[in-house]
């Protein structure tokens, strides 16, 4: 096992919540096999937000999904460990897993609107996340789902609590999405994309919420993004993937102070600036590879401005390069 | 769905509202609840009149409308409108039992076929689809036929006169639960792939719940409509099997042993056929027509229009 030294919890001195090792996860397709993860590593922190970045198919959802055991069929986890409370998450029973889903790690979805279901008020729905895993009365379990309502930042939450998902507004569902997530005081919590649908005002409303919630119950989060600038407001740690691999780990001042691997750097320069020159917005050529049919070396090297002859032979590891930095390129780290 | 006309109202309020439009179903639950009403108090009607439904006057055979019998008397004297009543009392006690036991036995097997799917849907499906081809009429007549005494069911209740009564819905629902069945796996198979399913997953709820919390109520208002549709049917073929003599045994007065005892008198008396035939197409029609506007009341596509 190609083992990454821990990061930036270790320092402090506490143990990590989640400790992922190699994680591996594949999908058979008819075209063959691909490896939507390939040797993830990470660990979660209490208190501390790691972010996860990357295009679309790079496989930071299905990384996020294979915690819980969640990744569809044909998908599945192939190797590598999900560590939680001793016990590991990718081999454990599925009836173990069930107590450790929405109670230890939950999990808030993108699109809250779909993840949220239709027929059921809202308080309903948090209320149940309770009575799924304690004994709670129903009368009980209903007024905490109305307190963890009010929490998130619902207003009125005891008339809140008996709408319908379709009767509230996207930031409201969000939040409602937040409070069934954390009724229970997860240790651990998932976001995946989690202001990926809502407009730009309503985003930065959930940052801070999810912010202020983490420094209440000291939640290890894992927030997922395809837009580095959210990252930049939430994370401590950011993980960068390409191709199902982990292409750069760093603490987040240094990440986006200077970048390390040529895909980061590229991607940074796609955000848009307001000190920039006006016209075309960057973008990073070409496309992410399939994953059925990857590049021999390393993956990004057909869209590197740096790759060389090298490159394309040699798959590079993550390698240690700075402070609590790691990446994993033959021209940054050899 | 949008969101103006949406915003404050629960989809049953909405539902409510549309229903409350639909006239034909509006008049067909009336008509429903007032024969309902009528054949509930049965009882107290024969008490009024001063009337026994199985009181026997051979001196009075086949009388007209009269003040002492509104509807007259059938062949043995008894009066026709508390045997009406009476009879109503079991087609839609029949009806609405067998299709409410009908829809919890498919209502089950549609959910766990269409939640697993794979082998255990494979199997449910090929049994719904044999019963499906079985020829139900014959079936159910070699059913009917069976003497319970000796398949082992106490003399007590195989003696009883009510047991043709549970004996046909018992019948009716077990041959009568495949379309719903089939209704509730074809939706179970596309929830289970919606988000809240994958997302209550996450959050720890085991199968059991999935199906019975998060999937379920998705699938009451197509479960309401096929029950109230088939209730319709089961009242028709409940006729059909008293007609033939093996559903509800004389004396207890059904609709359909009603018309078996009119047939041989259609000449002689035909307002005897009349009767029963008329309240079976009324029912049979009214329920119908509830379905038919429940659908468009629950439909959740309506909510677009």
């Amino acid at each position: 096992m190609s083992s990454i030294p821990g990061s930036a919890a270790a320092i402090d001195g506490r143990h990590p919540a989640l400790r992922v090792r190699d994680l591996e996860v594949s999908f058979a397709t008819e075209g063959g096999i691909l490896r939507a993860a390939d040797r993830v590593s990470f660990d979660l922190n209490p208190g501390r937000t790691l972010g996860l970045v990357g295009e679309s198919g790079c496989g930071k959802s299905v990384t996020a999904l294979a915690l819980l055991r969640l990744v569809p069929p044909p998908g599945r986890i192939v190797g590598g460990e999900i560590l939680f409370d001793g016990v590991n998450l990718a081999k454990v029973k599925e009836n173990r897993l069930d107590k450790v889903r929405g109670r230890r790690i939950a999990m808030i979805f993108q699109e809250p609107m779909t993840a949220l279901n239709p027929v059921l008020t809202v308080g309903d729905q948090i209320a149940e996340v309770l009575r799924v895993h304690f004994d709670t009365a129903k009368a009980d379990a209903w007024s905490a789902a109305v307190d963890m309502l009010a929490r998130v930042g619902i207003p009125d939450a005891p008339a809140r609590a008996k709408s319908y998902p379709h009767q509230l507004s996207g930031g409201m569902r969000q939040r409602a999405m937040i409070a069934m997530a954390l009724i229970c005081r997860p240790d651990v919590l998932i976001a995946d994309e989690p202001t990926t649908a809502l407009d730009v005002t309503v985003q930065a409303q959930i940052i801070d919420l999810m912010l202020q919630l983490q420094q209440d119950m000291g939640t290890a989060i894992l927030f997922i993004s395809h837009d580095l600038g959210v990252i930049s407001e939430i994370a401590d740690e950011v993980m960068v993937m390409y191709a199902g691999r982990v292409i750069e780990r760093s603490p987040a001042e240094s990440l986006f102070g200077a970048p390390l691997h040529p895909y980061t750097i590229g991607l940074m320069e796609t955000l848009p600036r307001l000190d920039g020159r006006p016209g075309r917005l960057p973008a990073v050529p070409g496309t992410v590879p399939d994953l059925r049919n990857l590049p021999s070396g390393c993956r990004y090297s057909d869209r590197c401005p740096l790759a060389d002859e090298a490159c394309r032979h040699r798959d590079p590891d993550l390698k240690p390069a700075g402070v609590g930095r790691f990446v994993a390129c033959l021209k940054v780290a050899p | 769905m949008s969101g103006a006309t949406a915003s404050g109202q629960s989809g049953w309020a909405l539902a409510r509202r549309r229903f409350r439009r639909h006239r034909l179903a509006m008049a067909s639950a009336a008509v429903l609840v007032i024969l309902a009403v009528l054949s509930i108090s049965a009882p107290l009607v024969a008490y009024l009149l001063d009337l026994d439904p199985a009181a026997v006057d051979l001196f009075n055979r086949f009388q007209g409308p009269s003040p002492a019998h509104p509807l007259g008397t059938d062949e043995l004297g008894r009066d026709v409108l508390v045997r009406l009543l009476y009879g109503g009392r079991v087609s839609l006690l029949v009806g609405i039992t067998a299709a409410l036991v009908a829809s919890v036995i498919g209502t089950a097997v549609g959910l766990l076929a269409g939640y697993y799917g794979g082998r255990l849907d494979a199997l449910l499906m090929r049994l719904t689809d044999g019963i499906i081809a079985l020829p139900l009429l014959p079936l159910l007549i070699v059913l009917a036929a069976v003497d319970l005494a000796k398949i082992g069911v106490p003399a007590a209740i195989a003696d009883s006169e009510s047991v043709s009564l549970y004996r046909i819905i018992i019948i009716v629902a077990l041959a009568g639960w495949t379309t719903v069945a089939r209704l509730v796996r074809g939706a179970a198979l596309t929830l289970r792939e919606r988000d809240f399913v994958d997302a209550a997953h996450g959050m720890g709820a085991g199968a059991l719940r999935i199906m019975g919390i998060h999937i379920l109520p998705n699938l009451v208002s197509p479960i309401i409509v096929a029950t109230t549709l088939s209730v319709g049917n089961i009242i028709l073929l409940e006729s059909v099997l008293s007609f033939l003599g093996l559903g509800i045994q004389p004396p207890i007065p059904s609709w359909g042993n009603m018309l078996t005892n009119a047939q041989e008198l259609i000449w002689s008396a035909p307002a005897l056929a009349f009767y029963p035939g008329i309240l079976i197409f009324v029912t049979v029609i009214a329920f119908n027509f509830l379905g038919d506007g429940l659908q468009d009341a629950l439909d959740p596509k309506a909510m677009e229009r």
